[in-house]
């Protein structure tokens, strides 16, 4: 580590450890209060269970105005109806004697009756839990016949559905007493009442029982825990510092903002992680030493993994540095403690969406969940809580993790920077965003094109799910919508936003002529382009199998076009993509990375961005590398014209071989299909003019790009 | 050339009812090696702005500062290296001691380790903070807050301290500690530029004068050459006299 980020480093942690707020925070709530918080919730979970058995409850049955108070034929006709249900239950031990909630002795003992005037009037005001109706159903033989027993609940009263179950039973076993009795008298066996006795068995062991049970609760808790933990930290590193005056001082310091935020940012994720390790020991010690082992596993089937607990708290590091990373980089924006805390409020509401819908049950690691912030460390966790574990998964969750924090603390330094965010008045922080008072600009600046391509991703992701063809319908329309949709969203929206910041358009999306130089590479790279393309698919379908769906939407294509003008496909397809897509990713976004990046790092970056907005992320390889050439083209000859020539010709090619069978005769591969290798001559032809185009790009221009690039800026 | 360089610089803001107003409005400067140099003037003169231009704190809506031969703007590294800033309001961290205070900044200026302690030791000993270089900020006295916020400004050891109002708000004492001490590292061949309102202390100070009125300069120059210029002795009745010429001139104007 750099020593300056050191220096911060030791200076922040050592005068936040001297703030009693953060040791009160972030040591004494786990160590204390957590344990209690869990034995005094389920102490009094045991009080109120156990209220809940021994309740009294009162029943209603009709109150008749002929007989005497005392004596009202309903209330005996019930008594008399519980009694006997004590009697059997006492002599033959129907069910389970100790369930005393639904059929034991105690719930008919604490079981009252009351005669009412009007049944579902008294269950409604209160005055009894469940009210009685019996009646007998006529039956021309006489004696014996069905009786029907109507129970009357309140069921948004708790204790009144609670009677009515308890009641329930009572007549249960009076029914089956009966039925009994007459299969008995006719010499039938017992057994009829039920010819199909079913067992269920658990196979599951012990931990992987106890890590169901704690897997649903202890990550939310954990992640909800190393977010609180950061908090205070997070707002007194940044807003509080600004606050108080002392923000003004460290910024004329010799000190790039980046190790400033780097090192306030790291003591931040240290708290965090040290409040998360802090919650998870004492987390662990309660439940091993408040005996909930032994509650929990009564009946020897459960075990809670404690074990499990240290490597969980290895995934959530990377969480904890990428929480840490969010909360600084909001409360940068924020001028005072109070606002932070206003800032803070949404951001955790907004984790909590994921993590509260990866915590319901029947929620898998799976695809796109993986990526999930918050979601992913919470399934992680859940699965190493039921002992298993995928390495291929926890890469997956600690890579995207780690992505995402580090692009969070490039924006927390970006925005802590900024002289609006220094100075505690809100005139400069308008200033910021006041049109007028901006210098005009040649290229957009990183964080316009950062934030600008954070929020159009999910919005193009939207728009593209929302067009999907439903069932039945024609693909074509999806493509008439994208192309009407295209320019707006990548085309329209970054040229607005680059007027409004004062940016030279022409400059920004490269709008000039190219030397005929490039227009030859651009043309060469456009014709080869596709047999490139189509040899990484094949190269990837080897490595891991494409699924078939994906290789029969070509088939869906042509299909959608049957019978349409060669010239639709071409134009949807060809050139409105071409045009647009290479105005927004090789235009805009490359323009705003290439003053601060290298060439390569740069055009490696926007291919990558290209890729994942085109949604099937199976083709990811294909459409990067596509990428890489068009951002070398575009690179090379500082104009959007060749890479929107090559872009364009590329898909035209791909479209007419598709379309147009006389071609792919010609061409020679009418029979090859979507994982197939070419014929090695068109592989020749197509390495050949690839390796044409780029030579012809970079020849003669070795060492110019990003260094020309920001002396023409 | 002189060490202090400002070429028309210009900030402006945007103001609540939407307007523009320009807090700073082509300031030109230059200050030459080993001169204090009072930047004078009315709250709301744009002074602070001023001072935060030339320290790389606030970007110049136009404009540039050139302060030791670096241009603020391309290079804010070099020039931080160069200044020490001392802030209006006395911000330190409250839960650090005077002492640690001044470790912690040395380190950031990457003084040499061993310079670190023999700097830190020199500036305690001569703002005379021995009795609470180990207190917690948050304890200190406004003076004693002051002192510990100069301390900090000249630990890195700059070419340049630009100092905003030094001694605003000070006891007769810890303002006699700090007027000393600006005199004796003026000795030492620094360049010190300094915004005030007391301008009877200005005049005993400082070799040259800025007056600013409502982000424009007035006038510029010695004691002795405004003296010419407006025929008034002293510093206040200098700048009243100015003060109304301005007005006036605005009245006139508007008839």
């Amino acid at each position: 580590m750099n020593r300056r980020i050191l220096t911060i480093y030791t200076k922040e942690l050592t005068e936040l450890l001297r703030d009693r707020r953060t040791l009160i925070a972030m040591i004494v709530v786990p160590i204390a209060l957590y344990p209690l918080l869990i034995i005094g919730s389920v102490h009094l979970l045991s009080v109120r269970g156990g209220e809940f058995k021994v309740q009294q409850m009162t029943i209603g049955v009709q109150h008749d105005p002929n007989q005497p108070d005392d004596h009202q034929p309903a209330i005996t006709d019930l008594q008399r109806k519980l009694q006997t249900a004590r009697n059997i239950i006492r002599e033959n031990r129907i069910g389970d004697p100790d369930d005393v909630v639904s059929n034991g002795l105690e719930s008919i003992e604490r079981m009252n009756i009351v005669a009412v005037d009007d049944i579902t009037h008294a269950v409604e005001a209160g005055i009894c839990n469940v009210g009685v109706i019996i009646d007998r159903e006529a039956n021309q033989e006489g004696e014996s016949s069905q009786h029907i027993v109507t129970l009357k609940y309140d069921k948004a009263e708790m204790r009144s559905e609670g009677a009515a179950f308890r009641l329930r039973r009572v007549f249960e076993i009076l029914s089956r007493n009966v039925t009994e009795r007459i299969l008995t008298g006719e010499r039938l066996p017992l057994w009829i009442l039920d010819p199909i006795r079913v067992n269920t068995e658990n196979v599951a062991t012990p931990q992987k029982v106890g890590g169901m049970v704690l897997g649903t609760i202890v990550p939310l808790v954990l992640v909800l825990m190393t977010i609180t933990g950061a908090i205070y930290p997070a707002i007194d590193l940044t807003a509080g510092e600004r606050e108080r005056g002392t923000l003004e001082t460290l910024i004329v310091c010799p000190v790039p903002p980046v190790d400033l935020i780097t090192g306030k940012y790291l003591v931040v994720a240290t708290v965090a992680l040290l409040g998360a390790a802090l919650n998870l020991i004492s987390m662990g010690a309660t439940l091993h030493f408040g005996g909930f082992t032994e509650m929990i596993g009564s009946n020897g089937d459960t075990e809670l993994p404690l074990a499990v607990l240290p490597i969980i708290l290895i995934i959530l590091v990377p969480f904890a540095m990428f929480f840490s990373a969010i909360m600084v980089a909001v409360c940068s924006y924020a001028r005072t403690f109070k606002e932070a805390q206003n800032y803070i409020m949404p951001v955790i509401l907004a984790a909590l969406i994921p993590a509260g819908i990866a915590a319901l049950p029947g929620t898998e690691i799976k695809g796109v969940n993986a990526y999930v912030p918050v979601m992913n460390v919470v399934l992680l966790a859940r699965e190493m809580l039921l002992g298993h574990f995928e390495w291929l998964t926890i890469a997956q969750v600690m890579f995207s993790t780690c992505v995402y924090a580090g692009a969070a603390v490039i924006v927390a330094s970006k925005v802590f920077s900024t002289e609006a965010a220094i100075f505690a008045d809100s005139a400069s922080l308008k200033a910021s965003f006041t049109r007028r008072l901006m210098r005009p600009a040649e290229f957009p600046s990183a964080t316009l094109v950062l934030i600008t391509t954070a929020v159009l991703f999910p919005a193009w992701m939207f728009i593209q799910f929302s067009i999907q063809p439903a069932k039945g319908e024609s693909v074509l329309t999806t493509f008439q919508t994208a192309a009407w949709l295209m320019p707006l969203a990548l085309v329209a929206i970054p040229a607005m936003l680059l007027w409004y910041f004062r940016v030279n358009c022409i400059g920004a999306m490269k709008l000039r002529l190219p030397r005929p130089r490039h227009l030859l590479a651009a043309t060469f790279i456009g014709l080869g382009g596709w047999v490139l393309a189509h040899e990484l698919f094949v190269l990837q379908h080897a490595i891991s199998p494409v699924p078939p769906e994906v290789l029969s939407s070509n088939a869906l294509l042509t299909q959608a076009f049957e019978g349409r003008s060669l010239w639709l496909p071409i134009l949807l397809i060809a050139i409105v993509p071409a045009v647009c897509e290479e105005l927004f990713f090789r235009g805009f976004i490359l323009s705003g990375l290439q003053e601060t990046m290298k060439k390569w790092p740069a055009i490696i970056i926007v291919a990558c961005v290209f890729a994942v907005f085109h949604i099937v992320l199976i083709k990811f390889l294909l459409t990067a590398g596509l990428g890489v050439l068009l951002g070398l083209l575009c690179w090379q000859s500082r104009s959007i014209v060749p890479s929107i020539i090559a872009h364009m010709l590329n898909n035209g090619v791909v479209v007419l071989l598709a379309f147009w069978p006389t071609l792919e005769e010609f061409v020679g591969v009418g029979e090859v299909g979507a994982t197939d290798h070419l014929p090695t001559h068109i592989i020749a032809i197509g390495a050949a003019l690839v390796v044409a185009g780029v030579f012809t790009a970079t020849a003669g221009t070795q060492s110019t790009g990003g260094v020309e690039a920001r002396i023409h800026a | 050339m002189p060490i202090i360089c400002a070429n028309e610089l210009c900030k402006t803001f945007p103001t609540p009812d939407g307007t523009l107003k320009n807090a700073v409005d082509k300031i030109s400067l230059r200050i030459e090696r080993g001169t204090i140099y009072g930047l004078l003037g009315p709250n709301g003169a744009g002074k602070t702005t001023t001072l935060r231009m030339l320290s790389g704190l606030v970007k110049p809506t136009s404009g540039e500062a050139i302060i030791n031969g670096n241009n603020v703007a391309d290079d804010p590294f070099a020039v931080k290296h160069d200044i020490g800033f001392l802030t209006a309001n006395t911000g330190l961290y409250q839960r650090l001691s005077p002492r640690e205070t001044l470790y912690y900044f040395a380190r950031l200026y990457a003084l040499p380790r061993e310079q670190i302690e023999r700097r830190v030791e020199h500036l305690i000993d001569w703002l005379d903070m021995h009795t609470f270089a180990d207190l917690r900020c948050g304890a200190l006295s406004t003076g004693q807050k002051q002192r510990t916020s100069i301390a900090r400004a000249l630990v890195g050891d700059p070419v340049v301290l630009i100092m905003d109002e030094p001694t605003l708000g000070l006891d007769v004492l810890s303002n006699r500690i700090i007027l000393d001490f600006i005199r004796r590292e003026h000795d030492e061949g620094k360049t010190i530029i300094l915004s005030t309102h007391y301008l009877d202390e200005a005049e005993s100070l400082c070799d040259r004068f800025g007056l600013m009125h409502e982000g424009q300069l007035m006038a510029e120059g010695t004691l002795a050459e405004l003296q010419a210029d407006t025929g008034e002795h002293k510093l206040s009745s200098i700048f009243l006299k100015l003060f109304s010429d301005v007005r006036g001139e605005d009245e006139n104007g508007r008839l």
